[in-house]
């Protein structure tokens, strides 16, 4: 029983007559609430449970039958198949792809962050606060504005239309660097670094033996983070690739996308289903990586959120 | 040539390559030590051999050449060349279709890295693309191919002597109509534009569950063919100095005509290649489209797949005034050389090979169904080959390019040009006529809008305009 | 003792030697942990950014810069197009931020309530929209948004990709999108407060409505603000959703800044003349920001303020 259940429940006559009121008012808010909490939970689903049965439809069949209904003999894996056969299978390389920057930016930007977080947290030197404050205000820059510019800079560094050049901007987080300077700071003891400095650890030991094991929460928000945060990008990898086997799921289904307006010459090629079927493949991992690790992912975000 | 509706126009930046080369600054790179100084096109300096009827440069060193198009089946073309031309090597990309295509171009040309050696553009980016260096002259090794091509092509391509392209296909516009709905409610074949305005709204009585036709709002390239089948000519110029005129009263009435159809329900206003449009034509909902020579190919089949039932025909596009010859273009591509590339002379010879040599126009001519390229070719010895000359099976078995198209290519005015600026120009124009036909605003603020923009936004980036 | 030839030192020279190395050589650590994050930062968020404002100073003929002041700025400050396209996004985010920080309230404020059955399944549904990259959100809407593959519009004569409905189309999109985040957000704040204030409110008798409002909300405030401010400059830089939209349905190139400012550098070819948006994009929404951080900090102090006055009042009277 809830605490407001407890502090209510008084033994008394007038309250036994009022408690068969209040148990009916109760019960009538509950449905009422219900009623809206299922209502928004379909609208939540609505676009991903079209997807799901329009999966399972043929070209003709999309147009011409209900959004709801399935059809009679289901198409999935045929649909499946006709998108693997795109292009020589160009979609399983998408794939890959998304899984390759997304979880290189990952790793790379926890550990990145993690370091820069440790020095600005842990470490006492002139301009450290100037440094603090420049990386907090970086936050504010919207990333589009730098994007632009980013693929001519990347060019005499030869790194436009490479895995490199997508993944390095991006391991760039102003964020991670302020949430894992606030959480060392709160949360590691001084002590215990200075306990190993006097035993004699070198400095990269105490950091990898000791910080790391005692920040390893706000390291898992952090991978989460990034790797949503990079799986779902897409104008950056749009702009600095144009190698379709390079790119990430998002932006190669854009590609599927824009044939729609393109007369095919290859008739065998229906574009409806395979932009929907590989929508389809390209959010079901996530959904369903979701789905399992609930409660590390929100565990993960709301800390970092807390701790802002 | 393929269209492409995702409409995000390219604008061009004509000026530089332009002035600099008049004067006398030339375009010159380490292959080419034929060429004088001046950048003049001096045919007789390479020497020339005759591959397949063609004066063509002999070429004996080796090249790996990139290619971007999206022409059907273009790895064909390729085959056939390096048939002729074993030691230069062609690597045929796919970088999308028109816009899509025209961005990546932009990216790797920004980047200096990537950059293909011919790629496939439209004729209105020609504009943009010479001026903004990204092509190269190769009047040295082409320019004595000139007569073999339509004449107003090869001007769009070249500025002065120095040419930059060779031109690929071209989309002279007509009417195609449904002839089981025009048997069906004893409609005639409009040649005026009156007439097709008042058949519209008899049609649309008719059957109200139908349209006459449809007004693509979201394609500035289409719009302007429809200018250009006026007789307009908004753009004119080069280099730096630029005459802007969109708004006449000629471009009013055209899109006054159109208001006036749309607004009586007559004429859907719609965005081509959307689902719905989509929808719309497999279903037969268009009496009649306003289309172009490959129109057949790359629309009607592909989306049409009712094709004998609704016995589509083509017809001469219709006139402003009775007795005219006037028509426009909608569509047609040029291969370019682009400036980066290694091997120009030799990509030059690929680019010209493909679209004048008798073996590849058999080719290029062939229904895209059949394995061909679809084309209507720029090259005036494609209209010869015998399978360009046979009735299409698409459009009720009617020989529509030896009928229609043969006879409108010539008709096509040659004095209309395409602006540097035409990714702006064509979504100011799509945006104002939108609004226009919204009731927002008359067609008259729409058209003066548009001019009013564009020549501000020329005048911003340094272009000399008169108006 | 000292070796001969040893230099004499204080005790205290001595120990500030060893200090000062000691002091380098944390110096020296402090600097080689920075070091990877400061050189990706200079090398791909500081070096862009000076770059885009630099190459803005410059117009573009036949690949060859010319140096031209700030005179794309002042063009800049008379395009049209491109501050419709700023009113634009200013309109969008306020709306669209409005209607999603409120859903993501109720949500998050009815989910912990004890009228709430099922809540984790609930949250879970909430939250799944965050899995779905945004591209794949806006190709599932766009499809049911298109007539032809969703009979229902055509009953309703419905466009919801008309040139009318569009933006409000789009806000839907980013809606359904980010309301289960920040509602898991909010949810994640409210179980960080403590349960004694719930029992004291409710011994003086509130209900679930009066907590929400009166306790949990205003406890909510530092994490609606930065809700807020992250929403609104996402929202700023609105362009997957229209760019994926216009493969449907016509959408004007200047429909959003970064829209224009991708239009202007791959449609166009003017990177330096993108470059001044994008500087002038970045400006508006940091100006924005700011004045939102402040004015809230403002109006935090002044509440705060008066609750201590009335404190103060209350003990006065209370004396």
């Amino acid at each position: 029983m809830s605490s407001i259940e407890r502090a209510t429940t008084a033994p008394s006559r007038v309250v036994e007559e009022g408690r068969g009121q209040w148990a009916f008012v109760k019960h009538f808010i509950t449905v009422i609430v219900m009623l809206f909490l299922v209502v928004v939970a379909v609208y939540f689903l609505i676009p991903v449970v079209w997807l799901l049965i329009a999966s399972t439809k043929t070209q003709t069949q999309l147009q011409s039958t209900g959004i709801f209904s399935l059809p009679a003999h289901l198409e999935l894996f045929q649909n499946v198949r006709l998108l693997f056969s795109y292009s020589n299978g160009v979609f399983g390389r998408w794939f890959v792809n998304s899984i390759i920057y997304s979880g290189s930016v990952a790793i790379l930007t926890c550990a990145v962050s993690s370091m820069a977080g440790y020095a600005l947290a842990k470490f006492d030197f002139r301009g450290q606060n100037v440094l603090f404050y420049i990386i907090l205000a970086s936050m504010m820059i919207p990333g589009t504005v730098a994007t632009i510019p980013l693929f001519v800079i990347e060019q005499p560094l030869h790194l436009v239309n490479t895995y490199l050049g997508v993944i390095l901007p991006l391991i760039v987080s102003p964020f991670g660097v302020y949430f894992l300077r606030i959480y060392i700071r709160d949360v590691v003891p001084n002590e215990m670094l200075e306990a190993a400095k006097v035993d004699g650890a070198p400095e990269r030991t105490v950091f990898w033996r000791i910080v790391v094991p005692v920040i390893r929460p706000a390291i898992v928000t952090l991978l989460l983070i990034s790797f949503i945060g990079t799986w779902n990008n897409f104008f950056l990898p749009l702009v600095l690739l144009h190698n379709q086997s390079l790119y990430p799921l998002p932006v190669g289904v854009d590609v599927l996308l824009s044939l729609i307006a393109t007369p095919a010459a290859d008739q065998s090629m229906p574009i409806y289903q395979l932009v929907i079927t590989a929508s389809l493949l390209s959010i079901l991992p996530m959904i369903i990586g979701f789905i399992l690790f609930r409660k590390q992912i929100v565990t993960g975000l709301t800390q970092g959120s807390v701790k802002l | 040539m393929k269209r492409s509706y995702k409409k995000i126009s390219i604008a061009t930046s004509s000026a530089t390559a332009i002035v600099m080369a008049l004067a006398g600054c030339g375009t010159t790179s380490p292959a080419q030590s034929q060429t004088n100084s001046s950048g003049q096109a001096s045919a007789g300096a390479a020497s020339l051999k005759t591959v397949d009827g063609l004066p063509l440069p002999s070429y004996n060193g080796k090249a790996t050449l990139t290619w971007w198009a999206w022409v059907p089946n273009a790895q064909r073309e390729v085959d056939i060349f390096e048939k002729y031309y074993p030691n230069i090597k062609v690597h045929l990309v796919d970088a999308g279709a028109g816009a899509t295509e025209y961005q990546k171009f932009s990216t790797v040309i920004q980047a200096g890295s990537g950059i293909p050696d011919v790629v496939m553009l439209e004729f209105d980016v020609m504009p943009e693309y010479i001026a903004t260096g990204a092509l190269q002259d190769i009047s040295p090794w082409v320019s004595q191919l000139k007569s073999r091509f339509t004449p107003w092509t090869w001007n769009q391509v070249s500025v002065g002597n120095h040419v930059y392209g060779i031109p690929e296909d071209t989309g002279p516009m007509g009417l195609f109509y449904q002839s089981s709905l025009f048997s069906k409610y004893h409609l005639a074949v409009p040649t005026t534009w009156n007439q097709f305005a008042q058949e519209a709204i008899q049609f649309h009585k008719l059957d109200p569950s139908k349209y006459y036709s449809y007004f693509s709002n979201n394609d500035g390239q289409w719009m302007f063919g429809l200018l250009w089948q006026a007789g307009c000519v908004p753009f004119q110029g080069s280099g730096n100095n630029w005459k802007v005129d969109i708004d006449t009263p000629k471009a009013v009435q055209v899109f006054s005509m159109w208001q006036k159809l749309v607004k009586a329900g007559a004429v859907q206003s719609i965005a081509a290649g959307s689902p719905e449009w989509q929808k719309n034509i497999n279903a037969g909902l268009y009496a009649t489209a306003i289309g172009s020579a490959w129109y057949d190919s790359e629309i009607l089949v592909p989306y049409d797949h009712n094709l004998s039932s609704h016995k589509w025909r083509a017809a001469f596009i219709p006139e402003w005034s009775p007795g005219d010859t006037m028509d426009g273009d909608w569509g047609g591509s040029v291969q370019a050389v682009t400036k980066a590339s290694k091997y120009p002379e030799a990509a030059a010879i690929f680019a010209a090979f493909i679209n004048a040599a008798p073996a590849e126009l058999a080719h290029d001519v062939a229904p895209a169904k059949d394995g061909g390229g679809g084309l209507f070719p720029a090259a005036t010895a494609g209209f010869d080959i015998p399978s360009f000359k046979q009735p299409n099976p698409a459009l009720d078995n009617q020989p529509a390019n030896v009928d229609v198209f043969e006879k409108e290519s010539p008709r096509v005015n040659t004095k209309f040009q395409w602006s540097p600026w035409s990714s702006y120009v064509f979504n100011e124009l799509q945006t104002e006529i939108g609004k226009a036909f919204a009731g927002k605003e008359s067609v008259q603020q729409a058209l003066a809008n548009v001019q009013q923009a564009v020549v501000n936004y020329a005048r911003s980036q340094g272009y000399n305009v008169t108006t | 003792m000292q070796l001969p030839g040893a230099s004499q030192k204080t005790e205290k020279e001595v120990n500030s030697m060893k200090m000062s190395y000691a002091r380098r050589s944390h110096v020296v650590s402090a600097g080689l942990f920075l070091a990877p994050f400061m050189l990706l930062f200079v090398a791909f968020l500081l070096a862009p950014l000076i770059y885009a404002f630099y190459t803005s100073l410059f117009i573009e003929r036949f690949g060859q810069p010319i140096f031209v002041g700030f005179r794309n700025y002042v063009n800049a400050f008379q395009d049209a197009a491109f501050w419709s396209s700023i009113v634009n996004v200013i309109k969008y985010a306020v709306i669209q931020g409005v209607i999603m920080i409120v859903l993501s309230l109720i949500l998050a404020l009815v989910l912990d309530t004890r009228y709430a059955k099922l809540k984790s399944l609930f949250r879970l549904v909430y939250f799944l929209p965050y899995a779905v990259p945004g591209v794949f959100a806006s190709i599932m809407w766009g499809f049911l948004y298109s007539k032809p593959l969703d009979p229902l519009l055509q009953a309703v004569h419905f466009d919801p990709l008309s040139s009318g409905a569009l933006l409000y189309s789009i806000i839907n999109i980013a809606t359904w999108e980010w309301a289960g985040y920040n509602m898991t957000l909010y949810s994640a704040a409210l179980t960080g407060v403590s349960s004694d204030l719930y029992e004291a409110a409710i011994v003086d008798g509130c209900n679930e409505f009066q907590l929400a409002w009166h306790i949990k909300l205003p406890l909510l405030r530092p994490t609606i603000l930065m809700t807020v401010i992250l929403s609104f400059i996402g929202s700023m830089q609105l362009f997957n959703e229209p760019f994926l939209l216009s493969a449907l349905t016509p959408i004007s190139q200047t429909f959003t800044p970064n829209m224009d400012i991708y239009a202007m550098a791959f449609n166009l070819t003017n990177l330096p003349y993108a470059a001044t948006l994008a500087v002038l994009l970045g400006a508006i929404t940091i100006l924005i920001s700011a004045v939102v951080m402040v004015a809230a900090r403002l109006v935090g102090r002044a509440r705060r303020q008066s609750e201590e006055d009335t404190v103060t009042t209350g003990e006065a009277v209370a004396a």
